[in-house]
């Protein structure tokens, strides 16, 4: 009982963040829309892609005659090559760590609306989005299917594996796994021969490490804790073991093809979705 | 500055270490959430150096620290050198001579106890004002500045006597310190006790310089005056003291200068003033010495004249002339009855002759010669005066016309006379004419030579006619003393009249001879205050009173008290320092009052404690814990006041929190538990059949338990047992409250009939204030207010059922009637056990008579809850027809 009264308010606050995620979303991507991307945009219907001249081989019915009639002597075929859309699948960590701010917003959520723009921006572009573990599904359905589905609890820290039918992933997480774990996990995404996006999000107060005196670290969760005499004196480890640990995971990207961001929470969202945007234009 | 216990000062050494532990002891670690803590995985933790206390908490507990040592040490500001370690015995005077500098004997006996090492020091103390003093103890010496402390000054003098012979019996071997007041008895005593207190131990002798005594010690008469003696000891310099004369309700009549020569231990005030302000004086007292012997209690025999009344009648009824000269002189004088030679010969001060026309020649004689002497006398007209054969004498002011002389009357022509003046020149001038006075009948006197007129009537005959003889006055008054002749009797002028008559009389200051104990009507403290007499203050037999001994303060009837004052002049008072032997020390209290600050100080470390706790709070943003220590301040501070309230009664709280039935427990267990049972078996019913849910009856003792908090409680009557009148004043508390008392001889048929209950619940009710009954009536609210019944049914049904009449129920108590008497035996017939079993028949009639009587019960109930509401239910129709006969 208790469970299930806990499952049902843990299920109504994300519904309740749902119309905030997709506003902030749809915020952030506008922005980008607005932006970087605007005229490319503009102009005719959402599905027109080209027209190319007839070549022999293609079936009658595919000649659009309006267009033709246009150009006397060459016939015109509409390319409908947007109609198979890419499958961009978008995994957003809901590990224990994400719910982090030391100001501002968690990881969780910056990692959240990173995914859910990104969703609109491409759902705007005719891509077909899903979650790691779900369908892929275009238009605003795709949207906030995906805004459910990374609202719902999850303990994942690890990116699981993407549908076969997958073109393109997407992972967004800190990555506060074990390096071993993380790049085998990777190159098991490797193996799939899919282009990945890793966007790494980090709080500021990891990156400064602004801790002094006797301190006693929490993880968020309060699982875990770390008790130290004079915080300031182990600084240099935590900044060694951090560039390590993101070195690594930069290395296999570079390795492997892959895009790798890294993205800190005190910095609006829109460089990175763009940066996103155009390692998947590319 | 010193302390009471320097020893605790080296704990100030371990500052030091408490100093390096609370630099080693880091601060406890901030905690902080962290969301990167999947890095510091692989760092150690770095012991490298443990964080240093930051300096202000540092401070503030090394502060506090101190604070708490020098404050348990003691410190004493203006601290009293060290005293002897040999037992301390202190005599003290506590007679009202000490009195007015009563605080500076406590001061003292305190910084005796004050003293470092007083601690170990045994005391004794010996109190010299007491009927049998003794030493007490052996005491610690804080427990005897407690005990002085506590104590306050005696309205007597000190017994040296006894104090002597006790010193002598107890053989003790002590230093000594005699606190004598500022003036002692000059008594072979008090040499005594002297050498009692040399031989005990080194003496020192507690004296404040400059501070005498100043005791009245008699008030007599003096013609119209009274004298004052004032005596003093300690200056002999010239001085006015001031002497405040106070009426009774404490208003000053007059400040009197005393004046004292030089060289003088006594002095006299002449206290001259009218004579109805000596009569109002009450108490004399010296400005500035607040002493009982510088009180003196002014009862009747210095304020009053002595009249002797010579009358007949009865003095309650209207129409006689004593009435109206009772009632006339009884503010102006002590009234005594008698033949008229004989009052003469008692040393009367004025003769009322009411009446009297013709004398014995004995009397006339006497009366004569004792108005040469100086007596008043003051005679009234009447039909016996009118028709004297012989009005001559020297008793009269002048020869009377026979017959006197009527107006108004059917036959006559004059019309009644006003009254149109007083004489300027007599006794009576100045006295407002009341316009409404009429004299219908007088007596006439021929011209005398040497009469006075010092009123008259409008036709210029005289009202009152006067004559001096000798050091003496007669005074005729023309007509009655009653209102048959005139209206004066009856008019403000005649008391008025009277007083100014009275005046002329001299006052012989006797002293009234009590004829039995009297009862203390007011004490006198040691400081000259007077108080109500505790509960065991004695009568004071006639002998004491006669003797002026006994407890000073007032004594007899409220009207016309008698007087014991403190000191009456013997023994004669003297400085305390007269005739000391040599060897005796002498000790003022010099210096400033002894200052304690150890609990500053503790108080100064509890709050940096609190303080650091707040900042350590505060440092590790731990809110939860700022609002504890926040929260532990304040419930710390009036914890001390909330300590004292008392607990309440826990069944009460429990009762209060519930609506419950209570019945009285009877102490026979087997009634007892009958009367739970019944009970319980109501509550059942009631909740099962009403809104109302009642928690589990209880039994209670009124006499001990709070009745306020049950709205109904049943009360079995059992032939025998004593009900104490605590028990019945909390019952007549809880109806007179609103409570439902319910009643129940339990005997049916035979209520009525004279059966031990019966004789027991009158008796009962004989003993309580229980406010009118009647039968229940038809269409009580009883019978209505749930139910719709016939009657109260109980166990049986025999026998009539009282309760408070309709005309009594108040306001107050919102119309519930608070009574119901009857012997219907309802709770065996509510009783069931805990299952619900009934435990009892129900009598005739079976279960259905049980229903009755469970219905009975909800009534009863709902009546004492719901009150007045369910009395106008019953009356809605009535309302109603009303409503609408307004509305056409």
């Amino acid at each position: 009982m208790a469970d299930q009264a806990a499952l049902q308010r843990a299920g109504e606050g994300a519904a309740g963040g749902l119309p905030a995620l997709l506003t902030e979303a749809e915020r952030v991507a506008g922005a980008l829309a607005a932006g970087a991307h605007g005229r490319r945009r503009a102009g005719s219907g959402e599905t027109f892609w080209q027209y190319r001249d007839y070549a022999h081989g293609d079936a009658a019915s595919l000649i659009d005659w309006r267009q033709s009639a246009r150009a006397p002597g060459r016939y015109f075929v509409r390319q409908t090559e947007w109609e198979t859309a890419a499958q961009v699948h978008v995994w957003a960590d809901g590990g224990d760590s994400l719910d982090y701010a030391s100001a501002g917003v968690t990881k969780r959520w910056r990692a959240q609306v990173i995914a859910v723009a990104l969703a609109s921006l491409l759902s705007r572009g005719g891509e077909r989005i899903g979650p790691m573990d779900g369908p892929a599904r275009g238009g605003r359905a795709g949207v906030t299917a995906l805004a459910e589905r990374l609202l719902a609890p999850d303990h994942a820290g690890l990116p699981p594996m993407p549908p076969e039918r997958a073109s393109r992933v997407v992972l967004i997480s800190d990555f506060h796994e074990e390096t071993g774990d993380v790049l085998d996990r990777f190159a098991g995404l490797r193996g799939l021969g899919r282009p990945v996006h890793v966007v790494q999000v980090s709080d500021p107060a990891e990156v400064s490490f602004p801790y002094s005196g006797r301190t006693l670290f929490a993880s968020p969760s309060g699982a875990e804790h770390r008790e130290y005499g004079e915080a300031r004196s182990v600084r240099a480890a935590y900044d060694a073991a951090r560039s390590a640990h993101l070195g690594a995971l930069e290395d296999a990207c570079a390795r492997y093809g892959w895009t790798m961001l890294r993205h800190v929470t005190d910095a609006p969202a829109t460089p990175v979705l763009a940066g996103l945007h155009a390692g998947m234009a590319a | 500055m010193s302390f009471a216990a320097p020893a605790l000062l080296l704990a100030l050494a371990l500052l030091v270490p408490l100093w390096w532990l609370l630099r080693a002891t880091p601060p406890a670690p901030r905690r902080r959430t962290f969301g990167g803590l999947f890095f510091l995985r692989g760092a150690k933790a770095d012991k490298a150096e443990p964080a240093r206390t930051p300096w202000p908490v540092l401070a503030a507990r090394l502060a506090a620290a101190a604070a708490l040592i020098v404050g348990l040490a003691g410190p004493v500001l203006n601290a009293p050198e060290a005293g002897g370690t040999e037992p301390l015995l202190i005599v003290l005077d506590d007679g009202w001579p000490s009195a007015p500098d009563w605080r500076a004997r406590q001061e003292a006996v305190a910084r005796e106890a004050d003293r470092p090492g007083a601690n170990e020091r045994q005391a004794w103390l010996l109190r010299t004002v007491a009927d049998a003093p003794g030493p007490e103890g052996p005491m610690s010496l804080a427990e005897a500045a407690r005990i002085v402390g506590d104590a306050q000054p005696l309205p007597r003098l000190p017994d040296y006597d006894g104090a002597a012979d006790a010193l002598r019996a107890a053989r003790l071997d002590a230093d000594v310190l005699w606190l004598p007041g500022a003036g002692v008895p000059d008594t072979p005593g008090r040499a005594r006790l002297v050498r009692e207190m040399m031989s005990a131990g080194p003496l020192t002798v507690f004296r404040r310089p400059g501070v005498g005594t100043l005791a009245i010690t008699g008030l007599r008469a003096d013609g119209g005056a009274l004298i004052a003696d004032v005596a003093r000891t300690g200056s002999q310099a010239a001085a006015d003291a001031t002497m405040r004369v106070a009426a009774r309700d404490g208003r000053t009549l007059a400040d009197i200068a005393v004046p004292f020569a030089a060289g003088g231990d006594a002095a006299a005030a002449r206290i001259d003033l009218p004579l109805a302000l000596r009569n109002e004086a009450a108490r004399l007292s010296v400005a500035g010495e607040r002493s009982a012997g510088a009180t003196w209690l002014i009862d009747a025999s210095a304020r009053r004249v002595r009249a002797g009344l010579v009358t007949e009648g009865d003095a309650d009824s209207l129409l006689t002339s004593n009435t109206y000269l009772t009632e006339a002189l009884a503010p102006l004088a002590l009234t005594e009855r008698g033949a008229p030679e004989a009052l003469a010969a008692a040393d009367t001060d004025v003769i009322v002759l009411d009446d009297v026309g013709t004398l014995r020649p004995g009397a006339e004689d006497a009366l004569a010669a004792w108005v040469e002497a100086g007596g008043l006398l003051l005679r009234f007209a009447g039909p016996d005066t009118a028709n004297a054969q012989d009005t001559d004498g020297p008793t009269w002011p002048a020869p009377l016309r026979g017959g006197g002389r009527s107006f108004g009357g059917a036959l006559t022509w004059a019309t009644p006379q006003p009254l149109a003046g007083f004489a300027d020149e007599g006794p009576l001038a100045g006295l407002a004419v009341p316009n409404d006075l009429e004299v219908r009948r007088q007596v006439l006197s021929r011209r005398g030579t040497d009469s006075e007129t010092w009123a008259y009537l409008a036709d210029g005959t005289p009202l009152v006619t006067a004559r001096r003889m000798g050091g003496g006055v007669v005074v005729l008054i023309h007509v009655t003393a009653s209102p048959t002749w005139s209206d004066l009797p009856l008019s403000g002028a005649f008391p008025a009249m009277l007083r100014r008559i009275l005046t002329l009389a001299g006052t012989s200051a006797l002293s009234e001879r009590a004829a039995g104990p009297m009862p203390a009507l007011a004490l006198l403290d040691g400081y000259g205050a007077l108080s109500e007499p505790a509960g065991g203050a004695r009568p004071a037999d006639a002998e004491a009173l006669a003797a002026g001994t006994g407890r000073p303060g007032l004594y007899g009837p409220a009207d016309a008290p008698v007087a014991v004052n403190a000191y009456d002049g013997s023994p004669a008072l003297t400085s305390p320092m007269r005739g000391l032997p040599p060897g005796t020390r002498v000790a003022g209290l010099e210096g400033a009052a002894t200052r304690r600050f150890g609990p500053w100080l503790i108080a100064l470390a509890l709050i940096l404690l609190a303080l650091d706790a707040g900042l350590v709070a505060w440092l590790s943003r731990a809110r939860g814990t700022v609002a504890a220590v926040a929260a532990g301040l304040v419930v710390f501070v009036p914890q001390a006041d909330a300590q004292q309230r008392p607990p309440l009664d826990s069944q009460a709280v429990e009762a209060a929190q519930t609506t419950r039935f209570a019945y009285v427990e009877t102490g026979d267990p087997a009634q007892d538990r009958v009367s739970r049972a019944g009970l319980y078996g109501l509550t059942r019913e009631t909740l099962r059949r009403s809104a109302l849910e009642p928690g589990q009856p209880v039994g209670v003792d009124p006499a001990r338990d709070d009745l306020s908090v049950y709205p109904m409680i049943y009360w079995p009557i059992l032939p025998a047992g004593d009900v104490p009148d605590a028990a019945l004043y909390a019952l007549e508390d809880y109806m007179n409250g609103g409570g439902l008392l319910v009643i129940d001889t339990m005997d049916g048929e035979r209520a009525g009939a004279r059966g031990a209950r019966q004789a027991r619940l009158r008796a009962l009710l004989r003993r309580m204030d229980t406010p009118p009954l009647e039968p229940l009536t038809d269409a009580h609210v009883l019978t209505l207010s749930f139910y719709r019944l016939d009657a109260l049914h109980g166990r049986n049904s025999g026998g009539p059922v009282w309760v408070e009449a309709a005309g009594a129920l108040r306001e107050t108590t919102d119309g519930v009637p608070t009574l119901v008497i009857g012997g219907r035996d309802w709770a065996s017939a509510w009783a069931v056990d805990d299952d619900g079993v009934p435990l009892r028949s129900p009598g005739p009639g079976g279960e259905r008579r049980r229903e009755f009587a469970y219905r009975s019960g909800v009534n009863m109930a709902m009546v004492a809850l719901t009150g007045s509401y369910k009395t106008d239910q019953v009356h809605v129709s009535e309302f109603l027809e009303r409503l609408g006969e307004e509305a056409e």
